[in-house]
This record gives structure tokens, sequence and C-alpha cells, in this order.
């Protein structure tokens, strides 16, 4: 007597010799229960075949929870003493900043109040009489918007003027150290310190040192 | 590091059973370079953290099973680079699944080159949670005879790795094994709907 169920497989891939193929289809007419399993058989070869996946998934969960309570573990004590460490350093880092802000502030009011008292700008009548700007040279324009207080324009003409200065085929009304004289008082009114001083230092004007002095005295408070 | 480095020991090593299978999976999952590159990859192309850890483990299962089924399956390219065009694919058909992108732009993206001809996966968490019951109910014995058997290995590598006297003991214990879960899936006809 042949047990067919021993044989589904190789009537599904149709390696049965013909007399058990015939035999076989014999069974599967009468015996009900012999078709449902022959019906059933790619799910549950479908479901053998996924039995791997199942078992790498497992090994990679089990993976998985290794990490996770050392992960837990140490995240949970460290994260009681980063909290308490990240308080005390916002506290240090905001007592700082606070006490930086009134040193600074501090500080520049006192400059502020050194600057207005000690500062004489330098004033350039042709500039402020000037009616139509468009006529003016690139430096007469820096020195008109100077007299503005507009000096990030001044600085733009001025710069054009150094330009047109250090080009030996244009002749200029205007010389290196006025040029240089003017644009360390455009730095010293935005308050950069540094360069007004290299600006005031490269100028030959008499008033030069007088601002010099200033801007030490400045950044000495 | 160094197991990555060779790919045909790595093959080799899982495709001798499940102790080598491990040894590869632990191997690769703890390879923290390689995680992180697959999941900046995910992170790059738009996907969230989680998605990028589930990219990460649902392309270690599918290099395995690729591995395991083809038998004569060899990686030109080194193995980290089969690795990341393997999770890049698993993304993209996760995009596909979730309708997040066009099939036309996946199509462009996947890399369907001869050094990937992955296996794709059979099953998902709502088909792992339909077998849930009868993985409680087959015994260990018969989850590997099936599982080897289904994934290409021949009665004489399965009584070798399944510690079976012959092979006529490993496809008895096949055969049985078999008829339980074709008996199983006659009970329980929502499985098959599921799996099918």
């Amino acid at each position: 007597m042949i047990n067919f169920y021993e044989h589904i497989d190789d009537f599904m891939t149709g390696n049965l010799d013909e007399d058990t193929l015939s035999s076989m289809n014999d069974a599967i007419s009468k015996d009900n229960h012999l078709k449902e399993a022959i019906s059933n058989y790619p799910t549950a070869k479908k479901i053998s075949e996924a039995l791997l996946e199942i078992d790498i998934l497992e090994k990679i969960n089990s993976l998985e929870l290794e990490e996770s309570p050392e992960k837990l573990k140490g995240s949970s004590q460290s994260i009681f003493r980063k909290g308490i460490g990240f308080l005390i350093l916002l506290l240090i880092l905001l007592s700082l900043v606070v006490g930086y802000k009134y040193l600074t502030n501090q500080k520049a009011e006192q400059q502020n109040v050194l600057f207005a008292s000690l500062y004489t700008p330098p004033v350039d009548m042709d500039a402020v009489r000037s009616i139509t700007i468009e006529n003016l040279d690139p430096f007469s324009k820096g020195k008109y918007y100077f007299s503005l207080n507009d000096y990030a324009q001044a600085l733009v003409y001025f710069k054009e003027a150094e330009l047109i200065l250090a080009d030996k085929n244009k002749s200029t009304n205007y010389s290196e150290s006025i040029l240089n004289y003017w644009m360390g008082h455009v730095y010293i009114n935005t308050q950069e310190w540094e360069l007004a001083k290299i600006y005031f230092e490269k100028s030959k004007e008499p008033e030069s040192k007088k601002n010099i002095d200033l801007i030490k005295r400045i950044q000495n408070l | 590091m160094q197991l990555l480095e060779n790919a045909t020991i790595v093959l080799s090593k899982i495709r001798s059973g499940k102790a080598g299978r491990d040894e590869v999976i632990t191997s690769l999952y703890k390879n923290k370079q390689l995680k992180s590159k697959v999941i900046n990859q995910i992170l790059k192309k738009g996907g969230s953290k989680e998605e990028a850890q589930s990219v990460f483990n649902l392309c270690l299962v599918q290099f395995f099973k690729t591995v395991i089924k083809n038998k004569d399956l060899t990686i030109k390219i080194n193995l980290e680079a089969y690795i990341m065009t393997i999770a890049k694919n698993v993304w993209y058909q996760e995009l596909r699944k979730n309708a997040k992108i066009k099939t036309s732009e996946i199509n462009d993206n996947l890399d369907l080159a001869e050094e990937n001809n992955s296996e794709s996966l059979l099953l998902n968490i709502e088909k792992m949670e339909v077998l849930n019951d009868l993985l409680s109910k087959l015994k260990k014995r018969c989850k590997e005879v099936l599982m080897y058997w289904a994934n290409g290995y021949n009665m004489e590598e399965i009584a070798k790795m399944c510690d079976y006297k012959s092979a006529m003991m490993a496809r008895k214990k096949k055969y049985q094994c078999m008829k339980e879960l074709l008996d199983y899936v006659s009970r329980n006809p929502h499985v098959k709907e599921a799996i099918s």
C-alpha cells in the first residue's frame, strides 16, 4: 500500500514515475483529505521557507534585547547624572554670560562716555557745501556721507578713492595721508578701534596722533 | 570587521547551519560601521530612525536568505557594498508598500544588477502574527527540518546539520512534520489566506 503523503513533494515537482503518478491521481480523486493536502502544499512550503526568516529575525531580536537593557541601564543612570551635570553647567554658563554682559556693557558705556567727551570729528567745508553730489569725486563723496554720519556709504567711496590712488595712471587731488585720516575717522565712529588705529598710524595728518591716543585710552578701559 | 572582509568565509559560515549563521548575524548586527552606514543611507533618503533600524534588520534577513537559497551565489563586490545595495532596495520596497513613492521612481532606483539578485521576503508583521500560534505548536526539530528543506538543502545536508543518522531519517522526519503542517493549514484556513 502506497503512502501517498510521502510522495506529495515528488508529485508537486513532477518527479513521480508514471505508475505512481497514475495511482496518485486516482487516489486524489477519491481521497478528499489527500486532495486538500495537495491544495495546501504551496502554503505549507511557503510557511516552511518563512521559518528561516523567522529564525534570523529571532536572532536579531535577541541581539536587540541584549543591547537594550544595557542601553536602558546606562542611559537611566547617565540621564540622571547628565541632568544634574547639565543643570550645573547651565548655571555656570548663565552666570558667566550675565557677568560678561554686565562687564562688557559697563566697559562699552565707559568707552562711549570717553569717546563722546574727547572725540572731535573732522569737518570738510567743501563736502558740506556741495550741492550736486553726482559731480563729486569718490573721496569728496566719502567725506559728504561722513558728514551725514552715513559711515557705511562713506567707507564705500573712500575704498573707491583708495583704488584710484593706487592706480599710478590716475591723478587725484587728495593724498594717501588724508584719505587714511578720513578712513580712520570712519572706523573710529563704527568703534572698530584696531582698524581705526591702523589708518591713523598710516596717516601723517597732525590730528592723527591725537586720535591714536584716544583709541589707546578707550582700549585700556 | 575581519569577517566582513572575507566574503567567501561569510557565505560558507551562513550555509553551514545554525551556529555559523548566528555567528555571522551577531557579527554583522554588531558591526557599528555597517549599521551606521545603512541607517545613514535611509535617513538621507527621508526615512525616520525607526524605519532605518527596521530596514537594517530586514536587509540582514534578506541577505541571509539570499545566501542560503542560492548555493552558487558568490559576491564579486565587497560584502558591505552588497548589503548596502540590499538595504537600499528594501527601503524602496517599503516605500512602494506604503505607496510613498511612484512605482516608476522605484524602478529607476532599484539596483537590478547581477550582484543584487536578492530573495524577496515572505513575511511582514501581519503574517508573523498569523503564524504565532503555529510556531508555538510546531516542535523545534520540525521547524529546523522544514526550514532547511524549503530553503533548498538536500536530505543529506539536513541530516548532517540536524544530527540525524541518515538522509532517510531526515526524510522521514520531514514527512511527519510536513503532514503536521498540512493538517494545521487544513484546520486553519485563515492561515492559508494570509500567507498566500
